[in-house]
């Protein structure tokens, strides 16, 4: 049986530091652990604070998609330390996922939906995973974390173009059918809409974005012209 | 030694719903903002949420288990029907709510939910629930950010309550409708949290469920 990257499941150390005798962890197997010794690992061993973070990742809908952009940066602390960090992930052909927050656990986000993926095209149906469809289960890995106070500390947010026949008068405001976006923050709260910031630039580019895409104005990139004024007073960009 | 929390497992998403139950209808409301402390997040998001059984959830509070309780509630509405070939009435699916939510007495959905609908008899009926499912069936309902703008109102309005003319006023389903608008639209003038449209669904036996956006103040 192939053996399946399973991301409900938590990723133990090996090491048991409750073990006062150094007893080797492979008869871990044959002896039940008790509830408290489980819990109290975990308090060990769960991250509440994020190490390495990316920053902003803003995106929002236009007349023939939906665009995203994420700067390149992880930072330790106050340190730029990874300079050349991609935080928009393609998953599939109309679906791509972008993370903001606590890198490792995008990375494990990545993977999972990876594994996902594989899963998929193992099948050779044709079946393809939809943005709606990711963003689901990104809402219920979030939310299950969560419930296990071992939370994934970043935001995902998913976009894309779903298939036509989902729109059948679903959303009483969004009349443009296809495009896709929405986000899943660490709690595992998620909302669909035509514009995302998440980060910092949620407080500092809102209103300049939203005056572009409002209307669902058509997205001409010679004309855009982006505004740098705010850029050195922002820390965790590039 | 007294450790601060670094990282609490539920946030508070703003959202303000109103459930009214008339003698052969239930009208129920709900404005479309989401906040984030104080940014907000989307100006299209409702908080009133179609069951399959036709009747109508509301749901404020945490938007984690405001989405989780409605997926598992789908999930055992399904199961009822297939288990006894006819859909969940109202009052049934209260009381599932009721000891759903009560199973997580120790690690709340932290929601405050009303689910509205008809009954067997076809008369619309209201139940509230706090976040630990305390059951109380209503008149109407009023639960969310702008809760303690609008109840007052509604207490007034529907039943004279607190004025110098008490008594329960009967309305048709037109005037509770537009009664709900005037009030969103003011309270929205005094809350931050309240704002950008609100959605006005009427169920009848005869119609289903209509719908009708009415816009609010956007600041």
């Amino acid at each position: 049986m192939l053996s399946e990257f399973n991301s409900c499941q938590p990723c133990l150390d090996t090491i048991n530091d409750k073990d006062a005798f150094n007893i080797n962890n492979s008869s871990n197997i044959h002896t039940i652990i008790p509830l408290e010794a489980d819990a109290e690992r975990n308090i060990r061993t769960r991250t509440v604070t994020p190490i390495v973070t990316g920053s902003s990742v803003v995106a929002f809908t236009f007349n023939g998609g939906v665009i995203l952009a994420a700067d390149t940066l992880g930072s330790y602390g106050s340190l730029a330390k990874y300079r050349n960090i991609s935080r928009i992930h393609q998953v599939n052909e109309k679906t791509v996922l972008a993370v903001g927050g606590d890198l490792s656990d995008a990375d494990y986000i990545k993977e999972a939906v990876d594994s996902k993926v594989e899963q998929d095209t193992i099948q050779e149906d044709g079946g393809e995973m939809t943005p709606l469809a990711l963003y689901t289960w990104s809402t219920r890995l979030m939310y299950h974390r969560r419930t296990k106070l071992n939370p994934l500390l970043t935001s995902a947010i998913v976009a894309g173009m779903e298939n036509k026949e989902f729109f059948q008068g679903k959303n009483f405001i969004d009349l443009f059918t296809c495009r896709f976006l929405g986000r899943v923050n660490d709690k595992g709260s998620g909302y669909k809409e035509f514009l995302i910031i998440t980060g910092i630039g949620n407080h500092l580019a809102q209103y300049r974005v939203v005056v572009i895409t409002n209307d669902g104005v058509e997205f001409k990139a010679k004309e855009v012209q982006p505004d740098w004024s705010l850029a050195p007073l922002l820390h965790n960009t590039e | 030694m007294v450790k601060q929390h670094g990282w609490y497992p539920y946030e508070f998403q703003s959202g303000t719903t109103v459930a009214v139950a008339g003698d052969d209808y239930v009208v129920v409301a709900s404005d479309t903002r989401l906040t984030e402390n104080y940014s907000i997040q989307s100006r299209t998001h409702s908080n009133v949420y179609k069951m399959h059984n036709n009747s109508l959830l509301l749901s404020t509070g945490f938007l984690g288990d405001v989405l989780t309780l409605k997926k598992t509630l789908d999930g055992r509405i399904k199961t009822y029907e297939y288990t006894h070939n006819k859909p969940i009435s109202t009052p049934a699916l209260a009381q599932m709510i009721s000891i759903m939510m009560y199973g997580r007495r120790f690690f709340p959905y932290y929601t405050s939910t009303v689910i509205t609908g008809l009954n067997t008899d076809g008369k619309g009926c209201v139940y509230g629930f706090d976040p630990v499912g305390s059951m109380t069936e209503q008149l109407y309902a009023c639960s969310g950010s702008a809760m303690p703008l609008i109840l007052p109102i509604l207490d007034a309005n529907i039943l004279g309550k607190n004025t110098s003319k008490p008594g329960q006023v009967k309305r048709t389903k037109e005037e509770t409708v537009k009664m709900i608008k005037d009030i969103y639209m003011a309270a929205c003038e005094r809350s931050v949290e309240l704002g950008d449209a609100v959605v006005v669904h009427t169920l009848t036996k005869e119609k289903g469920i209509e719908t009708d956006v009415h816009p609010l103040r956007k600041d």
